[in-house]
């Protein structure tokens, strides 16, 4: 595989990895079709199918104009249905992504673009989409192993700005209707309901994915005397002052907020994994492949 | 409430300091995070979980400003006044006699006494003079008008009870013109007997639990035929009947012991029969625990009368040879003028009519009509001399019996003589110590007077026997802790020491005249000891406690009658003490500074 290299975000040792990943792993639906065969439903595909007589309520961009013009009688082309998953990776490119030691943004980078490239090379439709409070930059529909370097353009071209707001840009995303697979990737450091998202995804036929990403700092603090923690997004602060009750408190506090987010996933049957970001990202496609 | 260096409050000022110092440190360092959503969540919970989280914020700033208004007052020597404490000058007397040494009080009476005191002085306002007085056998200021207080304190700690008797009167009067000085004086006593001085408004601060106490209060001895036989007298000072264990050691090894049955506040007599006559020393002791353990045991010592060896150089003296030779512990000799040189070793040579040039070298003298000598000066021979002045000691008993003296020789009474007889003519006889050697010099030989023939004679005769072969001791009967003893050194004594009962050798002559001895606080058994160039003599006496004065512990409540008991109470004031509040104040500041340092190590 020849790609640029443009920073040490993705080398080519990350790269080689990526080949043996694919081999491996395999994101699949949960009914067992897969993105490289063709179903023998009619569809809307390229590859012909059959023609048929035109009915009324039929689309007028499908009706055939030169078979008209041999029978002047209207008839419409079928194309074959392929049965693809369309893969939809919604990464969160807010500002509290880029945050930690090592970085979410590497890390989270590392797991879209790693997930990404097994999905297309599984032939498989992938569909990118960074966001943050909006829809930042997307690629839709990406095929083949050819298109990866649009998606490693994407990822180095990331900005991280704006505040996290995944549920409701998630929500607003147009799914296109049929079975899939939405992988969501953030610190889901935000307000909202989780669940609405889920709902949503869910009713649009998708088979879902939560991909938790949080820094160590975040899963255990080390703060010393007094500090005024200063919101990355927002700028807002508050003052603490450190104590083993401060740290005692945050730490129920985060178990209160993984084991909501655990519980409402296990609750709508959603893949759950978390993820902290000094996991290296292979492992961390394992664990989404597997489920873990 | 009064502040005695108010300018401490200047220090207030520190508490803005410290708001301000809280103010600069409250600038918390920065510290991006990648969201608050979980801060505020644990902000919240803190809140919740501690209501007065807000306080908490601000808990060391508090705590450090209450730890410096508390420096700042106890700076300011805050002095909590109570009735009396602004008197300028109090005096604090301390009984010291033996009953402050019972242990029905804590540790003992004097130790309470102390601690008492301690707390007054301590808690007295600053800059107020202290007149520190211990009254013992004799009453002592140890500290006068002071205001240093840990010197008073250090003097008061330094302070023991004694083996002796309390002079009440004594520190009544000190006390007494002490406050006449100082009109305005606080006079507290802390003891177990009150103090009660005309016009004076005494504090007393009682210190008895009324112990139980039983005590030996008298003890004598004498020889009889059979042996030595011991009285002892035991009291029961306590509040009920009691069997009392008595033993009587001889030269310290258990002679007999005995258990008396005496009712409260009675007094029982133990007689002690057939001890050997060679014993020495003896001892009663009670073997039971009581409030007061050094009345406990009393001491007699036996000393073997000594022969006293005289010579009576005459002519031919009947009168005075056979009344000599009836006088007890004489062993006579008598001899005419001629042998002159052979005088020697004699406890008292005898002159009558003659008196050699050379007067020998050892032993009193006692002279009858003397010639001229070099000793002193015979003036000249009077006849039928009118007596003017008899001494008191010699002619003791004899006032009534009329005598009269047909011819005497008049002397010059040389200075370290004193007259005993005097006429119209001049002096008749005179005594005095010369030498270390007692001699006594009548001028008429008493074949011309009619003294022989009245009954006065032989009471005159031992009367100056007495005084020329005294006992070692002049009072060694009843010596108790504390009293001075005057000691009667041999003629020929080079040295003397005195050993205490618990073996210090203490000299006392030379120098000669010696000295009252008054090291007598322990008791027990002392031995005189007497060196002479040939021999050394040796004497017991014996110090006791003065129990009898000193044992009953429970005088202030039973052997006072009701109506004076209630008068006496009503005298005994309670002893105010004002506070100084600087030591709470100090302890409450290191109580504060635990707080603190809990606060900030477990932040609350």
């Amino acid at each position: 595989m020849k790609v640029k290299l443009k920073s040490q975000l993705f080398d080519s040792d990350f790269l080689r990895k990526l080949e043996r990943l694919v081999i491996s792993s395999k994101i699949t639906l949960a009914d067992g079709a897969s993105g490289n065969r063709k179903s023998r439903a009619k569809g809307s595909s390229v590859e012909f199918s059959d023609y048929r007589e035109y009915s009324i309520g039929d689309d007028f961009k499908r009706i055939d104009w030169n078979a008209y013009g041999r029978f002047e009688k209207l008839f419409i082309k079928l194309f074959m249905e392929e049965r693809e998953a369309p893969i939809h990776i919604f990464l969160d490119n807010s500002k509290s992504m880029d945050w930690g030691e090592p970085n979410k943004s590497i890390a989270s980078r590392r797991l879209a673009a790693a997930l990404s490239y097994i999905s297309l090379a599984s032939f498989d439709k992938v569909s990118l989409i960074c966001m943050n409070n909006t829809v930042d930059k997307f690629k839709p529909d990406l095929r083949g192993k050819n298109s990866f370097s649009q998606v490693l353009n994407l990822m180095e071209s990331l900005e991280y700005t704006g505040t996290t707001d995944i549920y409701n840009t998630v929500s607003k995303y147009n799914l296109k209707s049929g079975k899939g697979i939405s992988i969501v990737i953030s610190d889901f450091f935000t307000q909202g309901k989780l669940i609405d998202m889920i709902n949503y995804l869910q009713f649009k036929k998708q088979e879902v994915y939560i991909c938790h990403i949080l820094a160590p700092q975040e899963v255990s603090p080390e703060i010393g005397m007094s500090l005024r923690l200063i919101d990355i997004e927002s700028g807002e602060f508050r003052d603490v002052t450190s104590s083993p009750a401060l740290i005692k408190t945050y730490k129920k506090v985060y178990n209160k907020f993984i084991t909501g987010i655990e519980e409402i996933c296990k609750g709508r049957g959603v893949n759950y994994i978390f993820m902290e970001s000094s996991v290296p990202a292979e492992k961390m496609v394992r664990m989404v492949v597997n489920g873990v | 409430m009064t502040f005695y260096s108010p300018w401490a409050f200047l220090g207030l000022i520190t508490i803005p300091v410290i708001i301000i110092l809280y103010l600069l440190k409250q600038r918390h360092k920065d510290y991006t995070v990648s969201s608050l959503f979980l801060w505020e969540e644990v902000l919240k919970d803190l809140e919740a979980n501690a209501p007065w989280q807000k306080l908490k914020k601000n808990l060391l700033m508090i705590l450090q400003i209450i730890v410096a208004l508390l420096l700042v007052f106890a700076l300011a020597k805050p002095f909590l006044n109570a009735v009396g404490s602004d008197t300028p000058h109090v005096i604090v007397a301390l009984d010291t006699s033996l009953s402050m040494k019972a242990t029905d009080v804590g540790e003992s009476r004097f130790e309470e006494a102390k601690i008492r005191a301690n707390k007054l002085i301590s808690n007295l306002k600053p800059g107020t003079a202290v007149t520190l007085i211990s009254m013992g056998k004799s009453v002592n200021i140890e500290e006068n008008l002071s205001s240093d207080r840990a010197r008073l304190l250090d003097k008061l700690s330094k302070l023991n009870a004694s083996n002796t008797t309390s002079d009440i009167e004594d520190a009544e009067s000190l006390i007494s013109s002490i406050v006449k000085q100082n009109p305005e004086s606080r006079v507290v006593v802390f003891g177990d007997r009150a103090i009660n001085i005309y016009g004076v408004d005494v504090e007393f601060s009682n210190i008895s639990n009324n112990g139980d106490n039983f005590a030996v209060t008298m003890m004598s001895h004498t020889k009889t035929e059979k042996g030595i036989t011991v009285l002892s007298r035991i009291s029961n000072y306590s509040t009920k009947d009691a069997t009392i264990p008595v033993s009587l050691y001889v030269d310290k090894n258990v002679f007999d012991a005995k258990n008396v049955d005496i009712k409260k506040g009675e007094t029982a007599n133990v007689y002690w029969n057939e001890i050997l006559p060679e014993a020495s020393l003896i001892e009663t002791r009670i073997d039971i625990k009581d409030s007061l353990t050094m009345d406990n045991s009393a001491w007699n010592a036996v000393n073997n009368t000594k022969k006293n060896k005289a010579i009576l150089i005459s002519e031919s003296n009947v009168f005075v040879e056979k009344v000599a030779g009836l006088y007890n512990g004489i062993e006579l000799y008598k001899t005419g003028y001629e042998s002159s040189d052979e005088w020697k070793g004699y406890d008292l040579y005898i002159f009558d009519g003659f008196l050699p040039k050379k007067i020998p070298h050892d032993g009193n003298v006692m002279v009858f009509n003397p010639n001229e000598n070099e000793l002193f000066e015979v003036l000249e021979t009077v006849e039928y001399p009118v007596l003017e002045e008899m001494d008191e000691s010699i002619f003791r008993y004899v006032e009534g019996f009329d005598f009269s003296i047909g011819k005497t020789k008049t002397l010059k009474v040389p200075t370290w003589g004193r007259a005993i007889l005097e006429v119209n003519e001049g002096c008749a006889a005179f005594s005095g110590i010369y030498d270390n050697r007692r001699v006594m010099v009548f001028g008429f030989d008493v074949h011309n007077t009619d003294i022989p023939l009245t009954p006065a004679f032989p009471i005159i005769m031992a009367n100056s026997l007495d005084w020329l072969l005294p006992d070692s001791i002049n009072n060694a009967q009843n010596v108790y802790s504390g009293e001075g003893i005057e000691f009667n050194i041999g003629p020929n004594t080079q040295k003397a020491f005195v050993e205490t009962p618990s073996g210090e050798k203490i000299q006392i002559a030379p120098p000669f005249p010696v000295k009252v001895f008054d090291n007598t606080e322990e008791p027990g058994l002392y031995t005189l000891r007497q060196k002479t160039a040939e021999s050394e003599q040796e004497f017991y006496f014996t110090v006791n406690v003065p129990s009898q004065s000193e044992s009953n512990l429970t005088q202030s409540e039973d052997f006072v009658e009701d109506s004076n008991k209630a008068q006496t109470e009503e005298k005994q004031k309670p002893v105010n003490t004002g506070m100084n509040l600087q030591p709470i104040l100090l302890w409450l500041i290191v109580i504060v500074l635990l707080i603190e340092w809990w606060v900030y190590t477990n932040g609350v």
